[in-house]
């Protein structure tokens, strides 16, 4: 298959998003930042998603809202993405390479080019309602902003409640709105966009529990979703963080969690397993204790469906640090004891009793489900639904639907965690690139910029402005004072106070300003530089400073925002932050940055299907590719798998894939080949290979594969009648099911369990999927799965309940109860604990079946201490971020793909391949490749090569040079200071944040200080 | 290297308390690069006596400046000005340093800001590691590169002694037994026939038992 | 004049810390945060946006990554008076 289907027509370099929750947003940062102009499609009127709304995420408790928020940002400030909120697409025509879409944007009452985001009308807004963000456990005003974060940061009006828009009168936000930003004649509009692509990341809604009247949801204060729950622990939620029930704002202890609400439930609800809510749960129970270490957490469940890397050792923790009980067992009913609101919950307990037990409060773990309005969306995009109603797509190509040229990425393709989403968001893209590659760079423009003046050996000419912000500073902080007070001070040659800095028409007088007063150095005192410091800083450089000469300090979000009534000492404050920012930019200096050359070519490592796939992708992106595999032929671990669990053939597949990789005229094999030697760094690599061949290349993709286990236990390999689900589904293809005969199958040997305590995650279904093989030959041979958590997540869940319907038995274990084997004649004895007759029961089987997982491969050591890529204990390739960065390694130019990783299907790994090549394309996209400004700056004559940095140095950008001294790399370098603050020679300075700058910084800001 | 740990600053300050006008001085090699003495480290002490200073209400004025090494006369040339303005100088060098400046100003008081403690390596960064006793006479070649002088606590020539237990020393387990990693490593190698040849009596004149030493190059000596 | 005391620390080596100082009624104390630009830099605006109030005497100097601070930077902070050095990254 080429991936790169031609059309007749002339492509387009641009892409739809539609969606701009945390996939959408990873697709169009990747395509943005290789070339392509973007439009992202957002129903709401800001983006971000669900991720937004949680509090922290699994299995490493990082903030969401703190990973999150800086994506935001730099995709509403990203040149080359257009955001459009409000919206949604009526029709979509044309060809692949040249769709023409219909969008229809809702008015939002308030003009984005005139607000300047400062919130004082929603503080005035008269009008309260449930806020949707809070889960109803807040409330917001008519005109607002979905969540403090939100981007775009322009208040929208909410017309089915707000005054003025229902009854005709009101208008006070008009009123008190002095950058005039309020239109009440916003009509919406529609129009039309021209793009290449089309990418779905519409995501999911949460399943309704009100449905589920047993459960008490809607009836009983104290029962809340899981959602809620989130914004129950959430610092910035309802109750700040602090853990209290809805009824009485009591700190509950005995909190329960419901799983599987609205999923793997078939007849009242969704069939399918929602992925998530396993992890989500088990992460609010620890999160629960570290608020309030009285809280006894209890998790209901049928599975536990850790699959994930690391999953099982966070589910582990929680149960043995957090003392969170975990019970196997449904609930029947939820009632509420009316005297204390408590509620009491039915089950049946450990001892196979009705029991009832009562909870402070209860927290349904409700799952996911697409939009109700799916099926009119995928007629507009004219693709097709699978019978659940998600996007259609296939195993071998998960993220294309039916329609070419329209790709769906996150959890309307199925149910999946943030780390999937992401990883599919940046597949999409690259996939997006495949097809659009000639056209990269078609429809971006790169701004005309003046000169910049030289300002080498002249004395600091430092303007400062003063921004009022509406009222939002000047209520609180005497700015005109301020602006006063600082005129005099050392190097300040111009100062003033401005309504709104960040003001088109500022702009343009700060830039007047530059010219006219001869400044050379910029201050603006007001918001923070985490936002408006890019716009200031390209003012100047069209003005034609080095934008690095410029410092915004923050007294309004730290200063008039959070000292609010106390207006002299605010002042005070505020003028100490203005000091202290004067005392830094008479220090800066311009910042030159560097650029290094891109080779457009990358090394693919590992010849089996992620590496393939990978290297097809980037192949038809239009870079060079060199494939190197170890063995004499392509094609991995796959050449032992026949079919999927979803029926496809594995080998028709893999023999074509392997026919376009060997074809493709950008690729070049190297089979039998292993890496010899490799030197350079992101964008110029040098690897010499064993074949003789000497490569350049400007990236790596990492994709080693892993190896089945082959068992110690059950006497696998003593006796020939204890097979493994590998050996099994040879047989089946070749011969089928003996008939009269029997099988036993056990899963989890070698997986689950120290020292591999990891989830293998293909097992389950292996077993499901030989299980259902053999039934559907002959209904009549038994069939028994002995297990400890069936693990068929997301749709996968279809195929457990079609071989349950099928008759296969299936019986749960417990570690310490494992099942015991004793050979027989011809076949084995099997005896294992039922735990629902409290008995043992044994089985005679002609097979025993081991399910055996998956181990790194042993090449992973050699290729991570090759490249100094870190390993995890379990010996699969630790990713930058496991919740943002799935793909890439913490070096720059590196990324992984496939069961190097961490074990998972040919769906994820195919997805992560993609991944992998989009992300890898983003780089390789690049002619050169610009160093960031603030990064550390070496001073070799200081430096005694005492190699402290380069030991400390997350980023390998101290090495040992060919002169065995240390030097510094800073290509490699983020600027993050850690060399500087460990020298002992003070070698390093970071620019912008150099040694005499902060220094500067604290004497300024003690100077008051008796 | 040479390795040095800071004194305590209470040490530090009764040496220093009854002068006016203190220069910490740094030594940006041997004890910069085990992070106790450089010209960061003699930044940081005199910003801690400072503080100290103020806390003791004393009216003593301390400042800090460094030289690439204290051992070497041309270095001295930047600070001799600040050295001879202060009325003590505390040297974060080894002691050298100390007795160097000692020897180049006659009328200048002279502390020791650190403890000089052994000639070693840096194990990872933090950790520093004795692994030599400067004896002048060395036997590596035939211990397998082990140095039972530097690493024994008794400095067994034929061990190991009675107190080797598993690996480790019976002064403290947390120390290898020299011997074991020498019997290991001559094994490892092949050459555990070296450890059947008895060593002869150590000749220790080389050693700082023969008194203080001297080495001149003569080629090379002005 | 500060006043020690000698405690055990970990490695059971006895060092002495100075006892803190009676605390005077009105007094507030001056605080310098080094604040990570990514997270508890973004943290503080947050808190604005949220308009949650703190003692005004609390002042944030920005940092690349809390890796970048140097004991200099806290040793100078404290050299000129303030009361306490809070890290957050």
């Amino acid at each position: 298959m080429n991936m790169n289907t031609p059309t007749n027509t002339q492509k387009r370099g641009s892409v739809l998003i539609v969606g701009g929750g945390i996939g959408g947003m990873q697709a169009s940062l990747d395509l943005a930042d290789s070339g392509f102009k973007v439009h992202i499609v957002q129903k709401e009127s800001s983006i971000g998603g669900t991720m937004v709304m949680l509090d922290k995420t699994f299995p490493t408790g990082d903030c969401s809202m703190c990973m999150i928020s800086p994506k935001m940002v730099e995709v509403a400030r990203h040149p080359n993405i257009e955001l459009h909120t409000l919206a949604q697409i009526t029709s979509v025509d044309g060809v692949p390479g040249d769709f023409k879409v219909r969008v229809i944007q809702q008015p939002r009452f308030v003009n984005k080019d005139k607000c300047t985001g400062c919130g004082l009308c929603e503080e005035k807004c008269p009008k309260k309602t449930h806020s949707e963000f809070e889960q109803n456990l807040a409330v917001r005003k008519a005109i607002y902003s979905e969540f403090s974060q939100a981007v775009p940061n322009t208040r929208v009006i909410d017309r089915s409640i707000c005054l003025y828009l229902t009854k005709g009168k009101c208008r006070i936000c008009e009123k008190v709105c002095t950058a005039n930003a309020i239109d009440f004649e916003d009509k919406g509009r529609e129009y039309d966009l021209e793009v290449g692509a089309v990418i779905l990341s519409p995501g999911l809604k949460r399943h309704n529990p009100w449905l589920h009247q047993e459960l008490g949801y809607g009836r009983w204060e104290n029962v809340v979703t899981s959602l809620q729950f989130e914004r129950i622990l959430s610092t910035s939620g309802p109750f700040s963080g602090e853990i209290k029930r809805p009824s009485d704002q009591k700190h509950p202890e005995k909190i329960a969690w419901l799983q599987c609400v609205g999923s793997r439930d078939p007849h009242n609800a969704n069939p399918w397993c929602s992925s998530v809510c396993c992890m989500y749960a088990t992460k609010q129970a620890v999160i629960a204790r570290e608020h309030d270490s009285n809280i006894k957490p209890s998790i209901f469940y049928m599975d536990m469906r850790a699959f994930g890397k690391d999953f099982d050792k966070y589910v582990d923790r929680a149960k043995n640090e957090y003392n969170v009980a975990y019970r196997r067992s449904m609930i029947s009913d939820v009632r509420e004891d009316p005297e204390t609101q408590s509620l009491i919950v039915r089950y049946t307990g450990d001892d196979g009793k009705l029991t009832y037990e009562t909870f402070d409060m209860v927290v349904l773990s409700i799952g996911l489900e697409p939009h109700s309005d799916v099926h009119e969306f995928a007629k507009t995009f004219g693709i097709d639904l699978n019978n659940h109603g998600f996007a259609e797509t296939s195993v071998f190509s998960p993220v294309s639907t039916s329609r070419e040229g329209i790709y769906v990425t996150g959890t309307f393709q199925s149910p999946k965690d943030i780390p999937e989403t992401v990883m599919q968001g940046s597949a999409v893209a690259g996939s997006a690139m495949s097809l659009l590659g000639e056209a990269r760079g078609s429809e971006v423009v790169e701004p005309v910029l003046p000169p910049e003046k030289d300002i080498e050996g002249t004395d600091p000419r430092i303007g400062v402005i003063v921004c009022h912000c509406g009222i939002n500073i000047s209520q609180t902080v005497d700015v005109k004072k301020i602006a006063e007070d600082v005129k005099n001070l050392p190097g300040v040659a111009h100062s003033e106070d401005m309504m709104y800095a960040c003001a088109q028409d500022s702009q343009a007088k700060i830039k007047k300003l530059i010219d006219e007063k001869n400044l050379n150095r910029l201050v603006v005192a007001s918001c923070t530089p985490r936002t408006h410091a890019p716009l200031f800083q390209e003012t100047i450089r069209e003005a034609g400073l080095n934008k690095y000469l410029f410092e915004l300090a923050d007294i309004r979000e730290q200063c008039s925002w959070c000292h609010m009534g106390e207006n002299e000492a605010a002042t005070k404050k505020a003028g100490d932050i203005v000091r202290m920012n004067i005392a830094k930019v008479n220090r800066l200096e311009p910042v030159t940055t560097d650029s290094v050359p891109v080779t457009p070519a990358a090394l693919v490592i590992g010849g089996g299907i992620a590496g393939m796939t990978a290297s097809l992708s980037l192949a038809d992106q239009g870079f060079a590719v060199h494939l190197v595999e170890k063995d004499k032929a392509l094609g991995g671990l796959l050449k032992q798998v026949r079919t999927t669990l979803e029926g496809a053939e594995v080998q028709d597949f893999l023999r074509t894939r392997i026919y376009d990789v060997e074809k493709h005229p950008k690729i070049t094999v190297h089979t039998e080949t292993v890496i010899e030697k490799s030197e350079g760094f992101v964008g110029n690599f040098n690897t010499s290979l064993s074949n003789g061949k000497q490569i350049e290349h400007g990236a790596v993709i990492v994709a080693t594969g892993g190896e089945e286990y082959k068992p110690e236990e059950y006497y696998y390999g003593e006796n020939r009648y204890v097979i493994t689900q590998r050996d099994l589904e040879l047989n089946l293809m070749e011969k089928g099911p003996e008939p009269g005969s029997s099988y036993v199958m056990i899963q989890c040997v070698g997986s689950r369990q120290e020292p591999v305590n990891y989830c293998s995650r293909i097992c389950c279904q292996d077993a499901v999927k030989n299980a259902i093989a053999i039934k559907e030959k002959d209904p009549n041979i038994p069939v028994t799965i002995i297990y400890r958590d069936i693990r068929t997540y997301g749709l996968r869940e279809d195929f457990y309940r079609k071989a349950r319907d099928l008759g296969v038995l299936f019986i749960h274990y417990e570690p310490d109860r494992k099942p015991e084997v004793t050979p027989m004649g011809r076949g084995v004895s099997v005896t294992t604990y039922d735990y629902m007759m409290r008995r043992p029961v044994t089985f005679q089987a002609d097979y025993l079946v081991l399910s055996t997982g998956l181990r790194p491969h042993p090449a992973s050591e050699d290729i991570g201490r090759r490249f100094k890529l870190t390993r995890n204990a379990d010996g699969f390739f630790l990713e930058a971020h496991v919740k943002l960065r799935p793909v890439d390694f913490p070096s720059e130019g590196f990324y992984v793909a496939g069961l190097a990783h961490a074990p998972k299907n040919i769906d994820e790994t195919i997805s992560q391949a993609l991944s992998a090549a989009g992300r890898a394309g983003v780089l390789l996209s690049h002619d050169r490749l610009g160093v960031s400004g603030i990064i550390s700056k070496h001073d070799r004559d200081l430096c005694m090569s005492c190699l402290a940095c380069f030991r400390v140095c997350p980023f390998d950008s101290p090495f040992i040079d060919k002169d065995g001294k240390v030097s510094h790399n800073e290509v490699k370098c983020t600027g993050c200071g850690i060399c500087s603050g460990i020298c002992p020679a003070k070698a390093f300075q970071v620019n912008n944040f150099t040694d005499d700058q902060m220094i500067a910084m604290i004497d300024a800001l003690t100077e008051n200080i008796a | 290297m040479i390795v040095g740990k800071q004194k305590p600053l209470d040490e530090i300050w009764s040496m220093i308390k009854s002068h006016k006008n203190v220069l910490v001085l740094g030594c940006n090699t041997c004890v910069a690069v085990c992070h106790e003495g450089g010209n960061k480290e003699a930044e940081i002490l005199s910003s801690l006596l400072r503080m100290r200073a103020s806390q003791e209400e004393s009216g003593i004025a301390v400042t800090n400046s460094g030289v690439e090494r204290q051992c070497e006369h041309e270095f001295f040339d930047s600070v001799k000005d600040a050295i001879e303005a202060a009325d003590a100088v505390l040297s974060t060098a080894c002691g050298i340093g100390v007795q160097f400046i000692a020897e180049k100003f006659p009328t200048t008081v002279v502390y020791p800001g650190l403890n000089t403690t052994f000639l070693g390596a840096v194990e990872k960064i933090g950790v520093m590691k004795e692994k030599c006793q400067a004896c002048g006479n060395c036997v590596l070649g035939e211990t397998a590169g082990i140095c039972p002088v530097a690493r024994c606590a008794k400095r067994v020539l034929n061990g190991p002694c009675g107190g080797s237990t598993k690996g480790s020393c019976e002064i403290n387990k947390e120390v290898d037994c020299a011997w074991q990693l020498i019997v290991n490593r001559l094994n490892a190698l092949g050459q555990m026939d070296r450890y059947e040849t008895l060593a002869p009596i150590k000749d220790w004149s080389t050693d700082r038992a023969g008194g203080p030493r001297k080495q001149i190059r003569e080629e090379i000596q002005e | 004049m500060a006043q020690s005391v000698a405690v055990k620390t970990r490695d059971t080596e006895n060092v002495s810390i100075e006892v803190p100082l009676e605390r005077p009624s009105e007094w507030e104390p001056e605080i310098l945060a080094f604040a990570c630009h990514y997270c508890a830099f973004a943290a503080a605006d947050l808190s604005g946006v949220m308009r949650l109030s703190y003692p005004y005497n609390v002042k944030i100097i920005r940092m690349p990554c809390t890796g970048k601070l140097d004991q200099s930077y806290v040793l100078r902070a404290f050299e000129r008076g303030v009361d306490g050095a809070f890290v957050a990254g």
